[in-house]
């Protein structure tokens, strides 16, 4: 069987299975670069101690970049970021030079210099700077760009993540984006907004129930959509069009997933059983069924090429597991559901829920096959539909958890640092999280 | 001559009847007594027959002499299969974190007693020192803090690219290379560190934390750990026993990877000491 894709999907599924440019060998590391390790049996974390410097400005642009870089840095909860009231007296405008013995005197590590002024016309300068307080009183990274007003906050993720590079050799994942499917009047609709909560839009139609979004090739969106009770089809929305994807396999898409290439893609149909997980070529060519149980869905790819699914037996409790591969890998007797890949600084690691009793769901995380299992949520609400950040370095999920702000919402927990935050209040099902495209300008 | 009446058009059957009418009664009330007779015998023989009661045999009980003989295997315990309560293993919670404690100091006050017996016997605080939060937790002695080495101020004695606080065996000019080595190298130690637990016997105390041995490490590929050499054994076997025990168990598992802006920092050798220094041993 083999599925087909319109004309309009064919020329993006070719492009992005287009060979990357031949690479060229990798010069043999150094050995002696990390020097010889010292194993006493103590595990220590240091967390490095990082100023972002206030500033006075009044103007708009200054204000949002500001706050977005700083907000994002808190964030990702790598760093002791020091108080604005413990911040020296000083000037802080845009020209004006860091005073760097005064920060050194504060306790900072790191010094993270970020501001905006108007340029010409509908133009904005964006700076940003960082310092290495053991390195010296000279910047040892900086950017500046000029970009139009409303890229301000989307350029202020893109100086988040380059920062981030620069201090830790992995850059951020600020510009990026979420999709998910969230209840509206009687039936779903999909959403995207930016990493932070803001910009949240429909995309679909109101009168529909669309389900289980994601990104494809080029940025394009698919979901599956549902028409005065028919079976659910596969769409894709570029921009403000909407459009079928003709398949040859009858059935519901519950399910679409593509790998991190863009290379291939894994659906999962309705058949006569359940349904089935099919993998197969970005462009449907040999397309074949991977999955063995009676109901299988919500395929998700791993950045090493690793297929996970839920799979098991549609009416027995605790018979819905994590597959990888074709293996059962999360505990026996939970019923296991949106499993998810983290590409995170120790390895890629595999996040899904499982259900707890009294109608709720936690976390937990494993290693990419399954081994080593550890739990991240508990007696916190149900906390359901994880995804990951891009640097793998933060994970977002939906959960009714007690806050002032609300009951349910989308929170953001750091890998790094295990503390968790709330984003939005938005809540739904099937989160997907992409970056941006890259910066045109760029 | 009997006039005979005209027979239906087509009729092929005999001019004259098989049986009189007597015969056919006479045929039917034999019949008809034959049924009655045989029912009047049947009633009859049923009314006379019997059927013998079989005889019951009664069975005396017999006194025996019973001997109990213990099996050899255990008895089965008796129950029932039971769902096994199944449990996730609990959240990591972060610690809180170290009180820090402020030493016992002494200090001229306006508000002291006028009593000599009131004279604190703690050693007085030096200079303009700050005083201690009204909740700080008070200890007889505390470990002066280490100075921080990018507190110096010291200027660089060496002229050329490189860093002022650098060291002399430096070999990296990038800083932000410099510095994601660093931190690079620390999680590849928190990893190692995970992993190993000095032994608390073997040898008396002060000797485990001072023994050491190193290891060369092979790295494969895909940052799979696939071997090690013993390049220098403690000489104690227990704790050379520990050591290989951690690396066996260490090869095969997956190293943490690079940063992905310097993916060439992890080589294919990474040489390891452990260190007896955090030996639980007292």
């Amino acid at each position: 069987m083999r599925v087909t894709l319109t004309a309009a999907t064919l020329p993006l599924a070719l492009a992005a299975a287009m060979p990357a440019a031949t690479a060229q060998p990798a010069p043999p590391a150094d050995e002696s670069v990390l020097g010889e390790l010292v194993v006493t049996g103590h595990v220590k974390e240091h967390v490095t101690r990082l100023a972002v410097l206030p500033s006075l400005a009044p103007d708009l642009e200054d204000v949002v970049v500001r706050s977005v870089v700083r907000r994002d840095l808190e964030l990702s909860g790598m760093f002791d970021i020091i108080p604005e009231k413990d911040a020296p007296p000083g000037l802080y405008g845009f020209d004006d030079p860091v005073d760097v013995a005064a920060w050194r005197a504060r306790g900072a590590e790191v010094i993270v210099k970020v501001a905006a002024r108007r340029h010409t016309g509908n133009k904005v300068q964006v700076l940003g700077l960082a310092y290495f307080l053991n390195v010296g009183s000279d910047p040892v990274y900086e950017k500046k760009l000029v970009v139009t007003k409303d890229a301000v906050r989307v350029t202020a993720h893109r100086v988040t993540d380059a920062l981030l590079g620069a201090i830790t050799g992995r850059p951020g994942g600020f510009a990026s984006r979420f999709t998910y499917s969230g209840r509206w009047g009687r039936g779903r609709r999909i959403f995207t907004m930016d990493s932070d909560g803001n910009d949240l839009a429909p995309i679909s139609d109101e009168k529909d129930t669309s389900i289980a979004p994601t990104w494809g090739p080029n940025q394009t969106l698919f979901y599956s959509r549902s028409r005065n009770y028919g079976p659910f089809q596969l769409m894709f929305a570029d921009r403000s069009t909407h459009q079928p994807v003709p398949l040859s396999l009858r059935g519901s898409v519950f399910s679409v997933a593509f790998n991190q290439d863009h290379t291939r893609v894994a659906l999962a149909l309705s058949n006569t059983e359940g349904s089935a997980v099919w993998v197969g070529k970005a462009n449907g060519e040999d397309l074949r069924q991977v999955s063995t149980t009676a109901i299988a869905t919500h395929p998700v790819w791993s950045p090493s090429g690793k297929l996970a699914w839920i799979g098991g037996e549609p009416s027995t409790f605790g018979a819905q597991r994590v597959y990888v591969d074709g293996k059962a890998v999360s505990p026996a007797g939970f019923t296991a559901a949106a499993p998810v890949f983290c590409d995170t600084e120790d390895g890629i690691r595999l996040v899904y829920s499982v259900g707890v009793g009294g109608d709720r769901e936690d976390l937990v995380m494993s290693g990419e096959t399954g081994g080593g299992i550890a739990r991240l949520t508990q007696d916190q609400g149900t906390n359901t539909y994880p995804a990951c950040s891009v640097d793998g370095r933060l994970l977002a999920f939906f959960s009714t958890r007690k806050h002032p702000d609300g009951a349910k919402g989308l929170y953001m927990m750091s890998l790094k640092r295990w503390v968790t935050g709330r984003v939005t209040g938005a809540y739904g099902e099937s989160l997907r999280w992409a970056p941006l495209p890259p910066d045109p300008a760029r | 001559m009997t006039s005979r009446r005209p027979l239906p058009v087509g009729y092929h059957g005999a001019l004259v009847p098989s049986f009189t009418e007597l015969e056919i009664a006479a045929a039917i009330s034999g019949s008809f007594l034959i049924h009655v007779l045989f029912l009047v015998v049947l009633v009859a023989m049923g009314l006379r027959a019997r059927i013998p009661e079989p005889e019951r045999v009664t069975e005396r009980p017999e006194p025996i002499a019973v001997k109990p003989v213990l099996d050899e295997l255990p008895l089965l315990k008796l129950g029932g299969k039971k769902p096994q309560k199944l449990k996730l293993p609990d959240m990591w919670t972060k610690q809180a974190p170290a009180v820090r404690r402020y030493e016992a100091r002494s200090a001229p006050s306006p508000d002291a007693k006028d009593d000599p017996r009131a004279i604190p016997k703690s050693p007085l605080a030096i200079g303009d020192a700050e005083a201690p939060p009204p909740d700080a937790e008070i200890a007889a002695k505390v470990d002066e803090l280490q100075p921080d080495a990018s507190d110096s101020d010291a200027e660089a004695t060496v002229e050329g690219e490189g860093s002022p606080d650098g060291v002399k065996e430096g070999t990296e000019t990038d800083p932000l290379k410099a510095r994601a080595v660093s931190q690079y190298t620390m999680k590849i130690l928190a990893w190692f560190n995970a992993r190993f637990s000095p032994p608390d016997t073997g040898a008396p105390c002060e000797e485990l934390k001072a023994m050491s041995a190193s290891v060369s490490v092979s790295v494969g590929g895909d940052r799979t750990v696939a071997g090690y050499v013993v390049t220098r054994p403690s000489g104690n076997p227990t704790f050379d026993g520990k050591v290989r025990s951690t690396m066996d168990a260490i090869v095969g598992q997956q190293l943490p990877p690079p940063p992905p802006l310097y993916p060439d920092i992890l080589g294919t050798t990474v040489p390891v000491t452990f260190s007896g220094r955090n030996s639980p041993c007292e």
